[in-house]
């Protein structure tokens, strides 16, 4: 048993046992009030601060992002050429892709092109990527052959619209007058 | 006989909201039902709801919240709209009082930016019933 002076401090924040410290019963009874008042400051403490706690609840979001690559180039307008002269035309084009890794934009010639036609592309490149060359790659000589160039490089996530194209064209003699279509291919690659 | 009835408040939020995001720059928004809340508070004194992120979004990705006001007595709780959702808790229901409402709307709305590598991303927003200050 712990001398009576040990409990008086929080007794006496009780006030139930500031009398009766001579007798043993007396004793024991006062320090048995004062474990039950101070158990039941203990059980209250809890519900004060409950009260005073903040009540919270959690959701997990999901969000998925789906992975996106796309080249998208404007119509270009007709050109109108010749032997010995040549020319060019200018349109626009757009990129727009999330993945992390480096990607090109390879053109290529689709289909059968008409003879004694050369082609040139010339490609302005969106932000942080670079020309595969300063110079217009060539994608289709005279003869007919047609090889697909990578002509913007280093394509990194970007969204970029409004982007120069331009295609120059030598035409020789070969060439038959007349309309002919040549179909180019814009492709995003890895 | 004594009687006492302690002053309670209970948030409990319910679903499993999830978004696509098709493409950048293109907003998600969850449908209608996949979150709701509910909460009880017997309480007279003014709260909100706040909301916050366990931790920041990656880059490129943007996550707004919309909290429906619940029925309270008193003048109403009012939803503060659509609100960016940050590791900062931002408050988006004020004027709680007492109420018993449950099924209370809220919605999700992303949006990504080529920035955003294509995964999933998982986000745990905290809500928080707090007085008014």
């Amino acid at each position: 048993m712990p001398p009576l002076r040990s409990f008086l401090g929080p007794c006496r924040l009780s006030g139930v046992c500031l009398r009766g410290v001579c007798l043993r019963g007396v004793h024991l009874r006062a320090v048995s009030s004062c474990v039950v008042v101070l158990l039941g400051l203990a059980l209250l403490a809890p519900l004060g601060a409950a009260q005073a706690q903040r009540v919270e609840d959690t959701h997990t979001v999901t969000a998925e992002v789906a992975p996106v690559s796309a080249v998208s180039v404007t119509a270009l307008p007709p050109l109108v050429t010749g032997p010995e002269s040549g020319g060019a035309v200018t349109g626009t084009y757009s990129v727009v892709t999330n993945r992390p890794a480096a990607q090109s934009i390879v053109v290529s010639v689709e289909g059968t092109p008409p003879e004694g036609v050369a082609l040139y592309v010339d490609l302005e490149p969106p932000t942080g990527a670079q020309k595969a060359r300063e110079a217009s790659l060539q994608v289709l000589t005279p003869d007919g052959t047609a090889t697909p160039r990578a002509v913007v490089t280093g394509i990194g996530q970007v969204s970029a619209t409004d982007l120069t194209v331009s295609v120059r064209t030598e035409v020789g003699v070969a060439a038959a007058p007349g309309d002919a279509a040549v179909r180019l291919s814009f492709e995003l690659v890895e | 006989m004594r009687l006492q009835i302690r002053p309670n408040t209970t948030l409990r939020v319910q679903g499993t909201p999830a978004l696509t995001l098709p493409a950048p720059g293109q907003p998600a928004e969850t449908p209608d039902g996949a979150a709701t809340y509910a909460l009880t508070t017997n309480t007279g004194a003014p709260k909100e709801i706040r909301a916050s992120l366990d931790e920041a979004l990656p880059p490129g990705l943007s996550l707004e919240v919309k909290v429906g006001a619940p029925e309270s007595r008193g003048r109403g709780a009012t939803s503060d709209g659509w609100t960016a959702l940050r590791p900062s808790a931002a408050r988006v229901v004020h004027d709680i009082q007492k109420s018993r409402d449950s099924g209370v709307p809220i919605t999700y709305r992303a949006v990504a930016t080529a920035q955003a590598a294509p995964e999933d991303y998982r986000v745990t927003v905290t809500y928080t019933i707090t007085r008014s200050n």
